[in-house]
């Protein structure tokens, strides 16, 4: 769960994406930008995920941005998000990630100054080129984060990217 | 402009009211960058990250409810003035939730003690945001007033002792 405006949200797209790649597939996703100057941020280039498709045997996701880029609400809350936001997220803040109801995570995992001013196009190549540098470390170190808890999830499934 | 002087000349009368002052404006500035999420850690360090017009709200903020601790302090010596405490405690309120973006700290979390659900913490969440400049202006219009009002008490107090 996010906002298009913000930019902790654009960051922690990228390590759910990269962590979710590693469970099945995802296509259809759109490229977005943070807003500009929130916090003192430049736009954070990120994944629009919203009418994205995830394709996997072990995983299914759901993402909800619940504000626009205006601030203005966008995608309600299905009673089991809100279950899991009055549970986990008691001060109604966002990025909010929940595992299969076992797992939790609250704020971003690294710092939106990694990835500001940069393109999509940018940032996604460094990651499939297998850049090195301190914006696709703290990406994939998170991403890694958020791949142990789906491991712990399914079990250890599957054994590809549990193992490792 | 006399009795404002008569009264921080009062208030400000030794080290110690200064040494309150610079405390509480920095106490106050902090509270305000980290509840505002200004002010963060992450796993490579603490960073700051504020846009100049909140940063600059955020200081005149801070800077006042320096001003204001002394004078409170040199009021509550002399009378009570319940209206400027309160006037400074709704101004560091409303200056937490005018600088909060995306997962801001203590009034949800105060709210969220005092028996509210996320879900409807997140509505508050956003409607704040819309509502940062107004809630801005309400902050700064009130921790002023309050520094004034206690100036005011502060003054008079001593009318009366003279008196």
């Amino acid at each position: 769960m996010g906002a298009q405006f913000c930019p902790y949200c654009a960051a922690e797209r990228w390590a759910l994406v990269s962590a979710l790649q590693r469970f099945g597939t995802m296509t259809g996703y759109g490229k977005e930008m943070s807003n500009d100057g929130i916090d003192g941020f430049k736009p954070v280039p990120t994944y629009d995920l919203r009418a994205a498709r995830y394709d996997s045997l072990y995983v299914s996701f759901s993402d909800k941005e619940i504000f626009d880029h205006n601030s203005k609400p966008l995608d309600p809350l299905s009673s089991g998000e809100k279950a899991y936001v009055n549970q986990w997220d008691p001060s109604g803040g966002w990025p909010f990630i929940v595992i299969n109801g076992q797992y939790a995570g609250l704020g971003p995992g690294y710092s939106p100054a990694l990835l500001q001013g940069q393109t999509f196009d940018g940032v996604a190549g460094q990651l499939q080129r297998g850049d090195r540098n301190a914006a696709t470390d703290a990406i994939l170190k998170e991403a890694s984060v958020i791949s142990a808890y789906v491991c712990a999830a399914t079990g250890g499934f599957p054994r590809t990217a549990c193992q490792g | 402009m006399l009795a404002a002087r008569r009264a921080f000349r009062l208030a400000f009368a030794g080290p110690a009211s200064y040494a309150l002052a610079v405390c509480g404006a920095v106490a106050m500035l902090l509270l305000l960058l980290w509840s505002g999420q200004m002010l963060q850690r992450y796993p490579s360090g603490w960073e700051l990250h504020v846009e100049l017009a909140e940063l600059l709200a955020v200081l005149v903020l801070a800077i006042l409810f320096g001003l204001l601790l002394p004078l409170e302090a040199a009021a509550l010596a002399r009378t009570t003035r319940a209206g400027g405490a309160a006037g400074g405690a709704l101004g560091a309120l409303f200056g937490m939730l005018s600088v909060s973006c995306c997962a801001p700290v203590v009034v949800p979390g105060l709210l969220s003690f005092a028996g509210f659900s996320g879900t409807a913490l997140l509505a508050f969440n956003g409607a704040v945001r819309q509502l940062a400049l107004p809630l801005t202006c309400a902050s700064l219009v009130l921790m002023a007033l309050s520094v004034v009002l206690v100036t005011r008490g502060l003054d008079a107090s001593c009318d009366v002792k003279r008196a």
